[in-house]
């Protein structure tokens, strides 16, 4: 469903994502892990055409990044790193929005509109603009702007950090259940626990470079946790004692 | 004072870092406004000994035009903010008090050079003063009134970070301009002589001194006040928490996929300030229609002509209010580079049919249908030459704009040959204004207009990466 491949991306002289092939297969939880600055948005953002690679290519459900954007754009749902709201808009305004941009009707915008803010706990807001909104609903309201039109596959960077407990629990249920009708979904996740519980499989990029890449179901026979994993990739200082603190 | 003196030193510092990254004088078309600047200063300079000869003869006419322009100049190192790198509501955690905190703010619109050069300029006046008969009151007076217009320029500007404020002045905007109509029909000079510029002048020329000064001193104090007053009640704003449901557009649904796009973009452009130029001129136009038993059909053509031009910015840079985030969700959507300009362009001319709507009911009382849909034909055509030059200008050389600003740092030059290419249709049909060269306008601009959103959508997904760096 999602097929990475060379997938590289330069800035300058700095290579942020170099050379990545990677495959993620229908109905997947995929978790992208890696420290921050090693080029996990700037994956996603070139997966979601908001950058264009600088080399290599990608194909979700069989068409390429390079040459066919709209109709890749038409069938993904974006959780992006920087949420991308307008200001001016309040809740309702950006899912009525979406909703027509993705060609739904009126009425059955405002039908899955409703139903997806009650279940993110965010009917109530709904006419807040997002611009007095907190984090948390703005994140709400970008992720219910990523599932309106029923995305085939769904990048989501970062869902679950500023997110409440209890929306936390149902989007991480929302997920399930969408995996389990067939809809892939490829999330970073800074939060190591949360991601062990919910993907089927995971990669690891340190430095733009694709570092490890397996199922959760090979981690568990090597009797390790994905912490374990991830820290023999990525370093970690030893805590330091700052005799001026306290 | 040396928290304060810190902080404003570190703004200096960041200011002055960011000037140098620029690198080069094409750079935020530095270089062009350098020579615009240059001009308009040289151009100011030469008015100064006339000015001086009018006050000599107690004639300060020129000398109250020039009050008025430096008053206006004066707005834009103010509410010109894009170079401030640390804003008031940033600094509230720290222990500075809100006075300290106002003094950090009048402190940083000296850190920037224009408003070293706006200051020696308006200190030159001090020259055609020499010749005047009271030079020392009109020094005085001067620098009161220096005083009074950056006080009134802070003020405007804290007064527009208020939702509730905003509405309150842009009310005062509409009855001063109405005001302006009345006294101007019933030829009363008398309630000028209490403006500032008047008393300035005045304290310059007329015998009595101290009249002007004194009520000069007033209007200084009173307004630094206001502007403290206006500072610290925006500190303390958090926004308007009610609903949306109550607001005009949010009320009105736009049909069609790019529908919400509209609204969005309606609701960006209304806040620029340059577009409230044309405003005024409505509403006076209007007074003049009302009034006058034979209005000329010509100054009917000329005015939809000059009501274009406060809106360049918004057709040439139609992206200038967009953040970097918002041309993120620009390329989330599986909508062309076409669309996006399409619904922008849309909500330009929306903008515009709403801001001259009132004229064309009294166009239609005064001068018949005819004349008022050939004018209406004028606006079409204007609006097809706008958009197609603000269209290619848009993704070729996007610069930031901000909420509740002036347009600054886009290029004087362009603005220029922007305002020439899209009143062009306008001054044909002031000329020749029948119904076949109407009709051939009409095509030629319908095709021009055509060409440019095609071609600039196209170009704009090129450029998207390169358009979210300008604008970042």
């Amino acid at each position: 469903m999602v097929e990475l491949r060379g997938l590289t991306r330069n800035f300058g002289n700095f290579v942020a994502v170099n050379n990545l092939y990677l495959q993620v297969s229908q109905g997947t939880i995929f978790g992208f892990l890696g420290p921050n600055g090693a080029g996990k948005s700037t994956t996603v953002k070139m997966l979601t055409g908001i950058l264009k690679p600088s080399a290599g290519d990608a194909l979700i459900d069989g068409l390429s990044i390079k040459t066919s954007p709209l109709e890749i754009k038409q069938k993904i749902g974006v959780l992006p790193e920087d949420l991308a709201l307008f200001d001016s808009l309040t809740i309702w305004e950006h899912l009525k929005m979406c909703g027509a941009i993705y060609g739904l009707s009126n009425g059955e915008t405002e039908t899955r509109a409703e139903q997806l803010l009650n279940y993110l706990d965010l009917w109530t807001d709904r006419h807040t603009f997002v611009e007095q909104s907190s984090y948390g609903m703005k994140k709400k309201c970008a992720l219910a702007m990523a599932l309106i039109h029923n995305p085939k596959v769904l990048f989501l960077d970062e869902p679950f950090e500023g997110i409440d407990p209890v929306t936390s629990r149902n989007i991480k249920d929302l997920l399930v259940v969408m995996s389990g009708k067939g809809v892939t979904v490829f999330l970073t996740s800074h939060i190591l626990e949360v991601v062990e519980r919910l993907v089927h499989s995971f990669a690891v990029i340190v430095r733009g470079e694709l570092a490890c890449c397996q199922t959760m179901e090979e981690t568990l026979q090597q009797d390790r946790t994905l912490e374990d994993l991830y820290f023999q990739y990525v370093e970690r200082r030893q805590v330091e004692e700052f005799e001026w603190i306290g | 004072m040396d928290r304060v003196t810190a902080i404003l030193g570190f703004q200096w510092r960041a200011y002055w870092r960011r000037f140098h990254r620029a690198g080069n004088l094409t750079t935020n078309n530095a270089g062009v406004w350098i020579l615009f600047g240059g001009i308009g200063v040289f151009r100011y300079l030469q008015l100064l000994p006339r000015t001086g000869s009018q006050l000599a003869h107690g004639d300060s006419t020129r000398y109250e035009a020039l009050l008025i322009g430096i008053f206006l100049v004066w707005m834009f190192p103010v509410m010109g903010e894009s170079w401030r790198s640390i804003g008031s509501r940033a600094l509230l955690h720290t222990p500075l008090t809100p006075r300290e905190l106002f003094l950090i703010r009048l402190g940083s619109v000296f850190v920037s050079p224009v408003t070293w050069v706006i200051v020696a300029c308006s200190l030159t006046l001090g020259y055609p003063l020499a010749n005047a008969p009271n030079t020392l009151a009109g020094m005085i007076a001067l620098v009161l009134f220096l005083l009074f217009s950056l006080a009134t320029s802070l003020t405007i500007a804290h007064v527009l970070s208020s939702a509730v404020m905003r509405k309150l002045l842009l009310a005062a905007m509409v009855v001063l301009s109405v005001l302006v109509g009345a006294l101007w029909l019933t030829k009363s000079t008398l309630a000028f002589a209490w403006w500032p510029n008047r008393l300035t002048a005045d304290a310059a020329v007329q015998a009595n001194v101290l009249r002007p000064i004194a009520a000069l001193t007033v209007l200084t104090i009173a307004a630094f006040g206001i502007s403290l007053w206006t500072f610290k009640s925006g500190l303390q704003y958090v926004g308007s928490r009610r609903s949306q449901r109550l607001t005009v557009l949010g009320l009105i649904h736009f049909p069609g996929r790019l529908g919400g796009l509209l609204k969005k973009d309606v609701r960006y452009f209304v806040r620029l300030l340059d577009v409230y130029f044309a405003l005024p001129i409505v509403i006076l136009f209007v007074i003049y229609l009302a009034s006058n038993p034979e209005p000329s059909a010509s100054v009917f053509r000329v005015v939809l002509i000059i009501l274009f031009l406060p809106c360049i910015s918004i057709a040439s840079n139609c992206f200038g209010l967009d953040r970097p985030l918002g041309l993120d969700r620009y390329s989330l959507f599986p909508r062309s580079g076409r669309d996006i300009l399409l619904s922008k362009n849309r909500a330009f001319a929306l903008l515009f049919m709403i801001l001259v709507g009132a004229i064309f009911p009294f166009a239609v009382w005064k001068f018949g249908a005819g004349v008022t849909a050939l004018g209406f034909i004028e606006l079409v055509l204007m609006a097809l030459a706008y958009l197609s030059w603000g269209n290619w200008m848009s993704v070729r050389d996007p610069y930031k704009m901000q909420f509740y600003r002036f347009s600054a740092g886009g290029s004087p030059a362009d603005a220029i040959i922007g305002m020439l290419f899209g009143s062009v249709p306008g001054l044909i049909m002031v000329y020749s204004g029948t119904l076949r060269t109407a009709v051939l306008l009409m095509l030629v601009y319908s095709a021009l207009y055509y060409l440019s959103l095609t071609r600039s959508g196209r170009r704009f997904e090129q450029r998207r990466e390169d358009i979210r760096q300008s604008l970042s």
